[in-house]
């Protein structure tokens, strides 16, 4: 296993992440020569998933290494603090922040208890949902990629509503199920997802909101204060602030992803966020690329604004160009300035996450364990958090766990503040969970996001320095970094090709079947990714044809 | 996995790990393929090889053959390439006992990050390759060798050569074995599991539900 590395490489790739994983691949994908390590001894960095045990020491060597360090490897990740609020093997809940009298859980969960099933946890460092129609699914999909992976289609799309978690009625079997509305009030919302599917027919009938809020306009509309608040906050995830055409985007794209997988938009990888990124390596590995963690770079020779080779090991590496992952840096080096995209910054996100005994809502939230729940929260002015509960159904936790992320962006050095107002959102509804540990900890803007403007005179030409997660649920953003830093270093070739299929040298004498599988892979989506296009018209005359067969079965119902 | 009352098929994922040069590739081509090369190249572009064997007249099965690429070869493998592997070949050459030396860190590295649903480790064999040419070190001792496989937890070991078609099918034969006497536990301890039940229902129902909505 310790052979020495080859010398010379078209790609040297420091860091692991998602961004920089993809951007690996792109490269070794056209068959460039490509070399991927990462100072740490795990894969994805600060978009890593750890076992509980591995989860715990990272943490605490956070904690511990002082936030000035310069010489600290992992620097992207800042803040952090961890507490358990089980001590005792007593049933008794230590933290009176926890009601007490929650439905009764057959097992008492100690922190031994706890810490006994440590390697049935998959944490996220930045957990993340993908649109079933997203950006991800997409390219996941054209590259082929999509074969290394499965998901879980989310369970329920949530919301609080007084004081009660609820599902938002997300497709239109749920809206005409739902016991939350009255008749009327499924009607107009129908009436209202079809109008704003057909925006860009009809813009005539936006005309007189073109410079309002769309919530001026959810209000012009003659809605229920129920539907605005489903509408604005959960399927469009917008504020009072948001503006019409916003609104209207972000609807239409929830609407896009729905029907393509269960009931909700939204998709959760098997095994939590920390696969992805892997997917790629291995796609890297697979066209050529040479991986080797726990490798850090020890110094780089620069010559004529670039940097020509770099210190591994003991060993000197020429590069031709060289892409720094999220938390690593290079001696010697400075950082072109500059963000994902206009005025936009990666990173300044606080986190928490708990482990719980309980879920957050009834039961028929979290039908036989529940599975992945997703609740987006907004506060007056900011852009409110996305809350993420994941049971054992996701291969995230054991069974009668669950996790619940929370992600807010950053106000302050203080994440356990940041996120306070939200935990609280979450403890003071009917069915709170119960929290049996907990932890906080800042992820940081990348190098590059938080330099500004003015060391851009130092930059070394064949540097890119790659984004740390976006506050944004899916991954678009970090797409769009990836694809424009493969763009700039090769401008004339094609961004992940869809890679051949291992099946296409089969030997024997029949085809292979693919595997059903209860969980979803990709490759059943190929199929209906020819739907998709189709698909969006297809729903749509649905839509109307099926609000008007609805309203004639609820006029029936009514007569 | 499908299956039907008369026929039944099986797909398995089988992983082959082991040093630089020590033949996994030849191995694979030899077995898949029915061919050796001598020149040495690296595996580029390819994930896995599929052969299917007609075990017996009821039995089909389905090998998916994960060669490291070389490339991981650096002692990393991502979870991707462990992920669902029912068992594996590690391989050393005969005539080089530094790749032998690696074979017990391979081991515990596949140890560590795959199981069988039990908890158990994955079935695995230990092939001798090259075993055309001139033995070094511990192969040269059969018994030591016998020794060395029970001690490490493999199911067995084979004196290989890609080159001359040693041993290539009876290997695979004798890992197919253990791999189907597991999935025989693994299917009765399924049966008895209701969580597992509870997850294919549910997601099951899920698809019907989507399905539903499609052909509205
Ligand atoms: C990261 C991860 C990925 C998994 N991927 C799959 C999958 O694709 N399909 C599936 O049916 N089951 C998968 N499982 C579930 C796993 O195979 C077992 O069914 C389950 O974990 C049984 O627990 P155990 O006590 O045997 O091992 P555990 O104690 O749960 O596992 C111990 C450690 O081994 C590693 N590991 C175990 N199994 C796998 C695996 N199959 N792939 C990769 N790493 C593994 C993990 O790092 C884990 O922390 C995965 C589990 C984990 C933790
Ligand atoms: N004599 C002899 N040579 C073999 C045998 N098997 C493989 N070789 C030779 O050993 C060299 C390496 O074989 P590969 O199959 O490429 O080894 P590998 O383990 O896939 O190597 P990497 O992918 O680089 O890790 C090649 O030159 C093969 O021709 C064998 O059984 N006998
Ligand atoms: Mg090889």
């Amino acid at each position: 296993m310790d052979e020495d590395l080859p010398t010379e490489f078209d790609l040297v790739v420091v860091g692991t992440g998602f961004v920089e994983s993809i951007v690996a691949a792109a490269a070794s994908r056209i068959g460039k020569t490509v070399l991927h390590i990462d100072p740490n001894d795990f894969y994805g960095g600060t978009w890593a998933s750890f076992n509980l045990d591995a989860l715990q020491s990272f943490i605490s060597s956070i904690a511990e290494s002082p936030a000035t360090d310069e010489s600290k490897q992992f620097n992207s990740i800042k803040n952090a603090s961890q507490i358990w609020h089980v001590t005792t093997p007593t049933a008794t809940p230590a933290d009176d922040a926890i009601p007490e009298g929650q439905e009764a859980t057959e097992k008492i969960w100690t922190k031994e208890n706890v810490l006994k099933e440590f390697r049935r946890f998959n944490v996220d460092l930045s957990p993340k949902l993908l649109f079933s129609c997203g950006k991800l699914v997409k390219l996941l999909i054209s590259s082929n990629i999509c074969r290394y992976a499965e998901f879980r289609a989310v369970d329920h799309v949530c919301t609080i509503i007084n004081g009660q978690t609820r599902s938002v009625p997300c497709s239109r079997t749920d809206v005409f199920n739902t016991k939350d509305l009255s008749i009327v009030e499924k009607r107009l919302l129908m009436k209202l997802l079809t109008s704003c599917m057909g925006y860009d027919e009809h813009p005539e009938e936006f005309k007189d909101y073109e410079d309002k809020t769309f919530l001026e306009y959810l209000k012009s509309v003659k809605l229920t204060d129920n539907i605005i608040h489903c509408v604005l906050y959960s399927i469009s995830m917008s504020n009072e602030q948001t503006s019409l055409k916003d609104g209207i985007d972000n609807t239409k794209k929830f609407l896009n992803s729905l029907g393509r997988y269960g009931n909700t938009p939204f998709l959760f990888p098997m095994y939590g966020c920390g696969e992805i990124p892997q997917c790629f390596c291995r796609l890297c590995a697979v066209f050529g690329g040479i991986y080797c963690l726990k490798r850090s770079v020890s110094n780089v020779s620069i010559a004529d604004a670039k940097v020509d080779s770099i210190k591994c090991g003991n060993q000197d590496i020429k590069a031709s160009n060289i892409v720094v992952g999220h938390g690593n840096i290079l001696p010697d080096f400075s950082i072109p300035a500059g963000g994902t995209g206009v005025g936009k910054k990666c990173g300044g996100i606080s986190r928490a996450i708990y482990i719980t005994s309980s879920p957050l809502g009834a039961e028929e939230l979290n039908s036989s364990g529940g599975g992945v729940n997703f609740l987006k929260l907004t506060d007056e002015s900011g852009t409110g958090a996305f809350v993420l509960q994941l049971s054992h159904y996701s291969g995230t936790c054991p069974k009668g766990l669950y996790l619940i992320h929370i992600s807010c962006s950053a106000k302050s050095n203080n994440p356990e503040a940041d996120i306070k107002p939200y935990l609280d959102k979450l403890l003071t509804t009917d069915h709170p969970p119960a929290i049996l540990y907990s932890i906080y900890f800042t992820i940081d803007a990348c190098l590059r996001c938080t330099s500004g403007a003015s060391i851009t005179n130092d930059s070394l030409s064949n540097v890119f320095v790659c984004c740390g997660p976006s506050f944004e649920l899916d991954y678009d953003e970090s797409i769009d970094n990836a694809e424009g830093i493969f763009k700039k270093i090769y401008p004339e070739d094609e961004f992940l090709p869809r890679a051949p299929d291992p099946e296409e040298i089969v030997i024997g004498d029949e085809d292979p079947v693919s595997v059903a599988d209860d969980v979803i892979t990709l490759d059943s989506v190929k199929e209906q990714i020819m739907e998709l296009e189709a698909g969006l018209l297809h729903q749509e005359d649905c839509m109307e044809e099926n609000s008007r067969n609805e309203e004639m079965a609820m006029e029936v119902g009514e007569e | 996995m499908t299956t039907s009352t008369e026929k039944r098929e099986h797909l398995y994922k089988i992983l082959v790990i082991g040093e630089l040069g020590a033949g996994k590739t030849s191995f694979i081509k030899r077995y898949v393929h029915q061919f050796f090369s001598a020149n040495y190249r690296a595996t580029i572009g390819v994930d896995f090889a599929l052969k299917v064997l007609h075990w017996d007249p009821n039995t089909i099965v389905r090998l998916q053959l994960w060669d490291i690429a070389g490339q991981e070869r650096f002692g990393n493998m991502t979870r991707v390439y462990y992920k669902e592997a029912v068992g594996a070949f590690i391989v050393f050459d005969v005539t080089r006992s530094g790749t032998f030396d690696a074979v017990s860190k391979w081991k515990e590295d596949l140890d560590a990050k795959v199981q069988l649903p039990g908890g158990g480790p994955i079935p695995c064999i230990l092939l001798a390759n090259k075993c055309d040419q001139e033995k070094q070190g511990i192969v040269t001792n059969i018994e030591k060798m016998d020794e060395y496989v029970k001690v490490n937890g493999f199911s067995g070991w084979f004196e290989t050569s890609a080159k001359e078609n040693v041993n290539i099918e009876e290997s695979a034969r004798a890992l197919v074995n253990q791999i189907l006497l597991n999935d025989k536990l693994i299917t009765v301890a399924d049966i008895m599991d209701n969580e597992k039940f509870a997850l294919e229902s549910t997601s099951g129902q899920q698809i019907t539900t989507m399905k539903k909505n499609c052909s509205c």
